[in-house]
């Protein structure tokens, strides 16, 4: 039974200003016992997130940029961990999250499929296989033959995303990806997806094409500074965030509380 | 099952399933450092040749030694000794290079540790080769009982270059200047382990009472003994050896176990 439990999730990263402290710092710190340089401060990306997802559902995920969808994406891929709170994930996952991450650049398209499934646990039987499938999606025919270090980044959505829809998971979670490559790839990538759709059990989907989010999924989540607006009807939760992206004073359902960041 | 922490059998299993991932990419990385060169594989020798040469030619003006003697003895130390810095500087970089895949994948971070360590014991088994080539070159032999011992302790060997990349994988994601740090060390390390000094100074008692106190010693000696002198390494020798390495890999594990999924927030 493939399903998705979160329980009161909040995600919070510690951010430095400087990206790291060096270890020289560290040490001093601990030595001294002094205070580290009040850089430290901590933004809540995810706030008190309880839902569930079942088996055959299709969940969509919308809210304007910065609102934790992808962040929410990448903790229900066992990326990140919850700060609090917990999150169970059954079933065999798979995200498609940042397509063209992951890549070896000296290595040539045909190898990077290898590895990219590889990844995933597949033996090179599998892989064998496979590959003339993908390479024929792909549509890269010749410019396989050469290093992903001289693909644009258009081809590089199109290697990835081939090996990224041949496997097939129990639970799919993707993040915009209908936007890949150009429109003609686009199109096949659509139908690509719809039929990956139709196998998978769950499927978790954030965009903001709102029209394909109303028509595909069975139920959307409206999340905004990483707080649950709404959550339900695809049509009702789609109309009441255009309507506030529209109007940018309107009330929100659930107004974000107010609590200054951590110093 | 995501969110709850594997346990130790899951973590391995997940390890293993993955295992054309990190060999496959081991056998890539080797292939792009030599791929552009003329010379290949002799690139990475070079550097050890040259500077085994260099080294060679001045202590034997020096000390006055015998250059057949002194070598191979330069060479197995030498061998050994690039072996543990490739650990270190590529263990700094082994998450770091791997940014791209922690970002996009939920895969134990073991996977990107073994394929660094893979490619540098390649390396070290290289050298060794050229090592025991250049001394039947020169009329010693090391064929022997002895030579068998070399084996438990290229595994013991692969053991603490995996552990050191691990810790220094992750000292390098949390804290930038770890690699530099790590660099100085080494430099420092280099004077206090036997690598250079010719056999005669070693048994002088203040040199020896100093050189005591340095475990990696011990790998020095657990490589050079079968292979200069015919000799199974010392007790001793394979007590420090064994201890320093099951130390350092019960710290990779007990870190991977515990910074497994807060890496990913540091890159």
């Amino acid at each position: 039974m493939a399903s998705i439990q979160l329980d009161d999730v909040t995600l919070t990263f510690q951010v430095w200003q400087n990206k790291h402290i060096t270890l020289k710092e560290f040490i001093l710190k601990q030595v001294l016992r002094r205070q580290l340089r009040k850089t430290v401060s901590s933004v809540t990306a995810l706030r008190n997130l309880s839902f569930s997802i079942e088996e055959g559902e299709r969940f969509g995920i919308i809210g304007s940029n910065g609102s934790g969808k992808s962040t929410l994406l990448k903790m229900l891929g066992g990326i990140y961990t919850p700060t609090t709170g917990s999150c169970y994930v059954t079933g065999a996952a798979y995200t498609m999250l940042d397509l063209g991450v992951g890549i070896e650049t000296e290595a040539n398209g045909w190898e990077n499929i290898a590895y990219l499934s590889y990844l995933q646990g597949q033996s090179p039987t599998e892989v064998k296989r496979k590959s003339k499938a993908i390479a024929e999606f792909s549509e890269l025919g010749e410019l396989l033959n050469i290093p992903v270090r001289y693909y644009s980044s258009g081809m590089m959505v199109r290697l990835v995303f081939s090996v990224a829809t041949e496997i097939e998971p129990e639970v799919l979670i993707i993040d915009e990806v209908f936007g890949a490559g150009d429109l003609g790839f686009q199109d096949k990538a659509r139908k690509r997806m719809l039929d990956l759709i139709d196998r998978a059990k769950v499927l978790v989907l954030a965009s903001h094409d709102l029209p394909t989010v109303a028509s595909l999924c069975t139920r959307v989540l409206w999340i905004h500074k990483g707080v649950v607006q709404m959550i339900g009807d695809p049509v009702e939760v789609t109309e009441a965030y255009k309507y506030f992206m529209q109007h940018g004073d309107a009330p929100l359902p659930h107004p974000q509380p107010v609590e200054r960041l951590a110093a | 099952m995501q969110g709850v922490g594997l346990s130790v059998g899951g973590y391995w299993r997940e390890v293993w399933r993955r295992r054309y991932f990190w060999t496959a990419l081991a056998v890539n990385d080797l292939r792009t450092r030599y791929r552009r060169s003329v010379l290949g594989i002799g690139w990475s020798l070079l550097h050890p040749i040259a500077m085994t040469l260099v080294l060679a030619l001045a202590f034997s003006r020096i000390f006055k030694i015998n250059l057949a003697e002194y070598l191979p003895f330069l060479m197995t130390g030498n061998a050994i000794w690039n072996y543990i810095c490739s650990s270190v500087n590529e263990g700094c970089q082994t998450f770091i290079r791997a940014e791209g895949y922690i970002r996009s994948h939920n895969a134990p971070l073991m996977i990107y540790a073994f394929r660094t360590t893979l490619t540098v014991v390649f390396h070290f088994v290289i050298t060794l080769l050229v090592t025991v080539l250049f001394m039947v070159c020169l009329g010693r032999s090391p064929f022997n009982l002895a030579f068998l011992t070399l084996i438990p302790s290229l595994v013991v060997l692969f053991i603490f270059g995996f552990s050191v990349t691990v810790l220094l994988g992750f000292a390098n994601a949390y804290f930038p200047d770890a690699q530099h740090l790590s660099v100085v060390g080494l430099q420092i390390l280099f004077y206090l382990t036997p690598v250079m000094y010719p056999p005669d100074i070693l048994e002088k008692p203040e040199l020896k009472a100093v050189l005591a106190w340095n475990p990696l010693g011990s790998f020095v000696t657990l490589i050079r003994e079968p292979l200069m002198y015919a000799r199974t390494p010392g007790f001793g020798t394979i007590a420090v050896a064994c201890i320093l390495t099951a130390a350092l890999f019960a710290a990779a594990c007990y870190v991977l176990r515990r910074l497994q999924n807060n890496l990913v927030l540091h890159l």
